[in-house]
């Protein structure tokens, strides 16, 4: 053995939080497969339809929301039943990741006090295998497009950006409480109060179209109206239709809260685990 | 001379003695910014402890339940960071504990191996060269394409033990894992214990069954309230453990 010592759990810098989390992923990527593996085969095991439910899901969820929409508001647009699905789609990844992320820690702690290896492990997992089951969803949108005579245009290229987007901003924030959730768990609760209340706050069963331009003003504080409305257009070939400022704010809210989340995790991670 | 390969310099490890569950969000959020609460809310499982291991070593670790051999091995491990002094280390590490904490009861036991592999650090192509004397060594031919709920305790336990063992790695800590399984499987981890020694790779086991201490250790040291009290030869530690008692 040629290399020397070297030090165990060392403690690093805040500002590397990262670059640190960066390099676990590219070093045990072989983990965080598996464990996306495991979630994808258990989440449909004995069930006939398997990766079909994938699909029906949001395609039956979406099916009530419309018959609440026509009670509600009367006969929608042609494209509406489209614009739900792929709103649901878009917030089931986000609520999910999220959740998942904050309970990430608590949720595997007879595995962390075990064995070791990054803890982020458990949250990145979550996050993936929640975009993984969105995109799979994502197909359900090409009948639809069929029927109601879209064909897709270069704005298609907005849907991997969204997709991103709320990926980013799921696993930020799920990073940036998942320690603090170790220690008091009302945060886990709270959340789980925060994605419900959000699914009607953000453009879901509503389009950025249907607001007034003085409303909208407040609406975009919201970092999740721009990646729902880019995959929404995206798919159904028009222009995203919000000012830029919005845009850029949407997309720096996302990036922040992620480097922001991997750098509370990395510095409190080693402190909380003793909590668990 | 032979190799220091893990180093432990004065370090000590606390534990927060109280959960903060019913505490608002504000004491919370301050005791995680500022983390310096008093003295006594401390639970000290570790006191300034100071070891040296060389590669080859098989080292035993004895001791009362709770006098903090595991909470050693875990920050050895790296599962907890000491709050004071600083461990070093040279090679792989696999902590051989709880086995079968990361297996997943729906998958079957092959998928277990790759899922269980990984977690231990390895990947899918290693694994896949060491499938067939995993299966072998645990003698599951018959149910390894079976879901591991359909495993008994001491199948599941045999499982581990053959991957965590089979993984090879360079330093290998063993807690409380020797007496998994029947009485010819035991036998057999043994012996896979002894091939693991005579690879001249370096072990450092807890247990309490000192009989096999006394076979397997070249040096055992003894822990009681975090604090090392006695650090030699197998018989002489295990006389030093009795006449306390």
């Amino acid at each position: 053995m040629e290399n020397e010592l070297s030090e165990i759990n060392k403690n690093k810098s805040f500002w590397l939080g990262p670059l640190t989390i960066w390099k676990n992923i590219r070093e045990h990527h072989y983990l965080i497969s598996n464990f996306i593996q495991r979630d994808l085969r258990l989440k449909y095991r004995n069930s006939l339809l398997g990766y079909f439910w994938s699909l029906l899901e949001p395609l039956m969820l979406s099916g009530v929301y419309f018959v609440l929409f026509v009670i509600i508001k009367g006969s929608p647009e042609p494209n509406y039943p489209l614009w739900v699905i792929l709103g649901v789609i878009v917030w089931g990844h986000f609520s999910q990741s999220l959740n998942g992320s904050i309970t990430s820690l608590t949720q595997n702690s007879e595995l962390i006090k075990q064995v070791y290896f990054p803890r982020e492990i458990f949250a990145i997992t979550k996050v993936g295998s929640n975009l993984i089951i969105a995109m799979l969803g994502l197909f359900v949108a090409v009948p639809f497009m069929y029927y109601l005579d879209i064909s897709p245009n270069e704005q298609l290229l907005m849907v991997p950006l969204g997709l991103i987007l709320v990926s980013m901003l799921s696993l930020g924030v799920g990073l940036l409480l998942a320690c603090l959730n170790t220690v008091n768990r009302d945060i886990e609760h709270f959340f789980r109060f925060v994605t419900r209340a959000g699914f009607f706050l953000s453009p879901v069963m509503w389009t950025v179209e249907m607001v007034s331009a003085n409303a909208l003003k407040y609406i975009l504080i919201n970092p999740m109206v721009v990646p729902i409305t880019m995959i929404r257009n995206g798919i159904d070939g028009k222009s995203l239709g919000i000012e830029s400022l919005y845009v850029t704010y949407s997309i720096l809210f996302c990036t922040i809260s992620l480097l922001l989340g991997c750098m509370v995790f990395k510095y409190y991670e080693a402190r909380v685990v003793k909590k668990l | 001379m032979s190799d220091t390969v893990i180093k432990v310099d004065n370090v000590s490890i606390k534990f927060p003695k109280t959960r903060v569950t019913l505490g608002t969000v504000e004491s919370s959020l301050m005791k995680l910014i500022k983390f310096k609460p008093s003295p006594k809310d401390f639970f000290v499982a570790l006191d300034s402890i100071n070891l040296e291991v060389n590669e080859g070593e098989i080292l035993g670790i004895i001791g009362r339940n709770g006098s903090g051999k595991s909470t050693l091995l875990r920050a050895i491990s790296g599962i907890y960071r000491p709050d004071e002094g600083i461990i070093q280390s040279k090679g792989q590490i696999t902590l051989m504990a709880g086995l079968g904490i990361g297996f997943n009861v729906n998958l079957s036991g092959r998928e277990n191996v790759y899922l269980y592999g990984s977690i231990l650090g390895n990947s899918n192509e290693a694994m896949n060269g060491l499938m067939e004397s995993i299966i072998d060594f645990s003698d599951l031919n018959g149910f390894i394409d079976q879901p591991l709920r359909t495993y008994s305790a001491g199948m599941r336990a045999r499982l581990g033990f053959s991957i965590a063992s089979a993984v090879k790695p360079d330093i290998l800590l063993i807690d409380e894992v020797l007496s998994v399984g029947d009485q010819e499987f035991r036998e057999k981890s043994m012996a896979r214990i002894l091939e693991i020694v005579k690879g001249s790779r370096t072990v450092i086991i807890v247990s309490h069954n000192f009989n096999i201490m006394k076979q397997i250790c070249t040096r055992l040291i003894m822990i009681e309230k975090g604090e090392i009290m006695a650090n030699g030869k197998p018989e002489e530690v295990i006389d030093i453990y009795f006449n306390k008692a």
